[in-house]
């Protein structure tokens, strides 16, 4: 098997805020990570610097191995990395398909192109000539989901899936990933959810006050279990 | 409050403005006239851009104001010229009230295209005015008669005064509970609001009073040019003559004008000696503004005071160590 | 009567297409770049003394070729200016730094342009077309307002296809909406912003261009052109490409029929209407 995403030693930092503290991580190819944790605890550092938004860091990174630039949001889309960002983000002056188009400007060859995201989520398609912000919560998560595949990223990063969204919405989301994951893609997802990633997840990795303070499989983690691992003691 | 050197800046700066309007040559206080008018400008622009955080592209309507009222006022009627002067500001402030209560309807680019559109609606007003000499516009006869002796000496003496008050008066000012908040407002509009400072009340006062200060300003520069017009006073070159000044001398600093002043016409100078021509003197300007933009964004002075103290700190460190 | 209204109509209209022009390249920058390019009017006047200086040195030339090479001319000193100077300012947040930096720029452009030229007023020959008129339905109009109406119409029309219906155009817009994002999928960021300082420089040689066809342009009047490029873009909503071309329609009409009761106020009353409807606006809360 081989390492999707090696991370070693990283620390992060905005201003003299210490946001992350000698991190390291491995991720093979086609797996999934559940990274959890409070709020402030690193995690949308972490995805930041993958994706080159957060440039001020420390450390190594490897994607298939080859080395991270820091601060270049290009190369990472280019040695395979796609950020589903929180709050979605996505491109209100562009229809739904052409926010699918530019996802797929990096040009990495591989099986995601428009028609097989219209497969994946068909509502998509029914809306392609709408703008995204006349979508509901739910479409514009799929959205989003579809644009970062448009890039055939061999990791998929996912910041606060399902934050924002009902129970069927959410669960929709999930099967969707899981078919996703059916194509060999690798994938770290952030949740607030614990129990519901937890469930799709291969391993979990929580990350607290900037540093791993659990690492394990994801089988068999309940929110109880975290939270003993947050605090370091069973509570 | 106001601190003994400070008291002590005031009394030297008004002996030397005495001093200086009776011992300097008639030539050199020209020079000396214009420089402390484009100082007093820029440090008007520089309160309402740098300290207040509004940025306008037509103060150059308060040039032509205050000047156009010091002309009208004093050739009209039989009050002495220098108690005229002394009225322009307070009638440009009274007047700038109500055009900022308009005004601030606008934020940011709106505020400062619709200031420019006011300054152009002005000057085309008075180029159609016949009582103000339409385009050929108005030469100064105070009471009717031509200005006697030599105007530059008083001009320079209060001009001179001035400069000094406005450097020890804004320093006073920004100590002052308002001069605190309108700190505060350059930082964060939203966050000084909810602390209570009463935000457009604050804006108003610093709009119309740059507003007087840059009247008056233009009311002096026009009593040694002796004549007005309207492409002259409203002209946009006393807004490019501000803003470079700040921007290349400090902009949200009391020094920063001060030092772009002398670079401004300190180069012009230098440059006409060595037979430049006035356009390339202009871009060698313009170059100036933009190298020191991109090095050094909040201009000159900022950029040595923070070398200054930090060698300063250094030193200090060794000195400890 | 009848017929001196829809005369008076159709020199409105085709004046707002040239004012229109005049601030499209503008909006286009703000919009895209978020920089409010006080070097504008200038790159206008530039775009007019090109097209002269290429008539001067090529007589034969043609006009498509004239107005090609104004464009090409243009289009490269903007896009200079982007890669050199405006490109860093805007890596510091404070957005007031690009703007002052191409106050920096427009002072230098003006004066390169006075120490080169002269200060002399120069105007294109445009030969027999300026006195030339069609008659359509029982209407004599100038041909040509016309022809300047349609350049800038075509000119219109093509940014908004290129905008609009093109992978650049969308590469551009999704920059505009979220830079960051957009540089994650891939978009070159500095070369799209480099190409749409380049566009908007070229959209003002084309408007130097009508300007220069209409009436004698000097070297000077780069700021008066920059006045109206704002009241254009700020009547248009900040950015907006459609906007601006209504935008200019309005003021065009405002400065003809205002030009009908008082000849001689210069664009006193399109500033009027500028700031009546400005203030209007914002004490109404329709302005941003």
């Amino acid at each position: 098997m081989t390492t999707a995403l090696r991370i070693d030693a990283l620390s992060a930092w905005h201003g003299a805020f210490r946001a992350l503290s000698d991190v390291s991580l491995t991720l093979e190819a086609g797996r999934v990570l559940a990274l959890v944790g409070a709020n402030g605890a690193g995690k949308s550092t972490l995805l930041g610097l993958l994706t080159g938004r957060v440039p001020g860091w420390t450390g190594k990174v490897e994607v298939n191995g080859t080395a991270l630039p820091p601060g270049d949001p290009r190369a990472a889309s280019a040695l395979g990395l796609a950020l589903v960002p929180e709050g979605r983000l996505l491109f209100d002056s562009l229809s739904v398909e052409e926010n699918l188009l530019i996802g797929g400007g990096g040009g990495r060859p591989g099986p995601w192109d428009v028609a097989s995201v219209y497969r994946l989520f068909q509502i998509l398609r029914e809306k392609r000539h709408q703008r995204p912000s006349t979508m509901s919560g739910g479409q514009q998560q799929m959205l989003a989901i579809g644009r970062a595949l448009m890039s055939n990223p061999s990791i998929l990063l996912c910041d606060e899936i399902s934050l924002g969204l009902s129970p069927p919405v959410v669960a929709e989301v999930y099967a969707a990933l899981a078919e996703v994951r059916g194509q060999g893609t690798a994938m770290v997802i952030v949740d607030q959810d614990i129990a519901r990633v937890c469930a799709t997840a291969d391993e979990v990795a929580c990350l607290f006050k900037g540093r791993i303070s659990h690492r394990g499989p994801a089988r068999g983690t309940t929110p109880q279990s975290i939270r003993e691992a947050y605090f370091g003691v069973a509570a | 409050m106001i601190r003994p050197w400070e008291i002590a800046a005031l009394a030297l700066g008004l002996a030397a403005a005495i001093c200086g309007a009776t011992l300097i040559g008639s030539g050199s206080l020209f020079l000396l006239c214009e420089i402390l008018v484009i100082f007093l400008l820029a440090q008007m622009w520089n309160l309402l851009a740098g300290f207040a955080g509004q940025i306008s592209l037509g103060h150059q309507a308060f040039v032509g104001l205050g000047a156009y009222t010091l002309f009208l006022a004093a050739n009209e009627t039989a009050l002495p010229l220098w108690l005229v002067l002394a009225l322009v500001p307070v009638a440009v402030g009274l007047v700038a009230i109500p055009l900022g209560l308009v005004m601030f309807h606008l934020k940011h680019a709106y505020f400062a295209v619709g200031m420019w559109v006011v300054a152009e609606i002005l000057m085309q007003l008075a180029a159609k005015a016949d009582w103000l000499g339409g385009t050929s516009g108005l030469v100064l006869r105070p009471g009717g008669n031509m200005l006697a002796g030599e105007p530059e000496r008083v001009v320079f003496a209060i001009a001179a005064f001035c400069a000094v008050a406005l450097m020890v008066g804004l320093r006073v000012f920004l100590r002052t509970r308002l001069g605190l908040a309108t700190l505060a407002l350059r930082e964060n509009e939203a966050a000084a609001a909810s602390a209570g400072i009463d935000v457009r009340g604050l804006h108003l006062m610093h709009f119309a009073l740059t507003a007087a200060g840059t009247a008056l300003a233009g009311a002096l520069y026009y009593i040694t040019a002796l004549y007005i017009s309207p492409n002259d006073a409203f002209q946009i070159n006393w807004l490019i003559a501000m803003m470079f000044v700040t921007v290349v001398g400090g902009i949200g600093t009391l020094t920063g004008p001060a030092l772009g002043t002398i670079i401004l016409i300190g180069a012009r100078e230098a440059m006409t000696a060595w037979g430049f021509t006035g356009g390339q003197y202009w871009i060698v300007m313009g170059l100036l503004a933009v190298v020191v933009l991109l090095l050094a964004p909040r201009g000159l002075w900022p950029a040595i005071a923070a070398r200054r103290g930090a060698t300063q700190h250094a030193t200090t460190e060794e000195t400890e160590a | 009567m009848i017929a001196g209204l829809i005369e008076t109509l159709f020199q409105g209209i085709t004046l707002g297409g040239l004012y229109g022009m005049i601030g499209v390249g503008l909006a286009l920058n703000f919009g895209i770049l978020r920089v409010v390019n006080l070097a504008q009017g200038e790159l206008i006047t530039i775009g007019a003394f090109l097209a002269v200086g290429l008539v001067a040195l090529a007589p034969g030339l043609s006009f498509a070729a004239v107005l090609v090479g104004a464009f090409a001319g243009c289009a490269l000193i903007g896009a200079a200016m982007q890669a050199a100077a405006i490109e860093r300012a805007m890596a510091f947040r404070d957005p007031m730094v690009p703007m002052l930096v191409t106050f920096g720029l427009a002072v230098i452009l003006r004066n390169l342009l006075v120490e080169t030229m002269g200060a002399d007023l120069r105007g294109l020959d445009v030969g027999g077309l300026g006195q030339a008129r069609i008659d359509i339905a029982g209407l004599s109009l100038g041909v040509l307002p016309l022809v300047t109406l349609a350049i800038a119409l075509a000119a219109f029309g093509g940014l908004a296809a290129l905008i609009y219906r093109t992978a650049f155009g969308r590469q551009v817009r999704a920059l505009s909406d979220r830079p960051d994002i957009a540089a994650l999928m891939g978009v070159r960021v500095r070369r799209v912003h480099t190409l749409v300082a380049a566009l908007s420089a070229g959209l003002a040689a084309i408007a130097g261009v009508l300007l220069a066809m209409r009436a004698s342009v000097s070297p000077f009047s780069g700021v008066a052109h920059l006045l109206v490029a704002f009241e254009v873009v700020v009547l248009g909503g900040l950015g907006s490409i459609r906007g601006a071309l209504g935008a200019g329609m309005l003021l065009g009409l405002t400065q003809v029929v205002s030009s009908r009761f008082d000849g001689n106020a210069g664009l006193l009353y399109v500033h009027l209407v500028f700031f009546a409807v400005l203030v209007f606006r914002a004490m109404t809360g329709r302005l941003s």
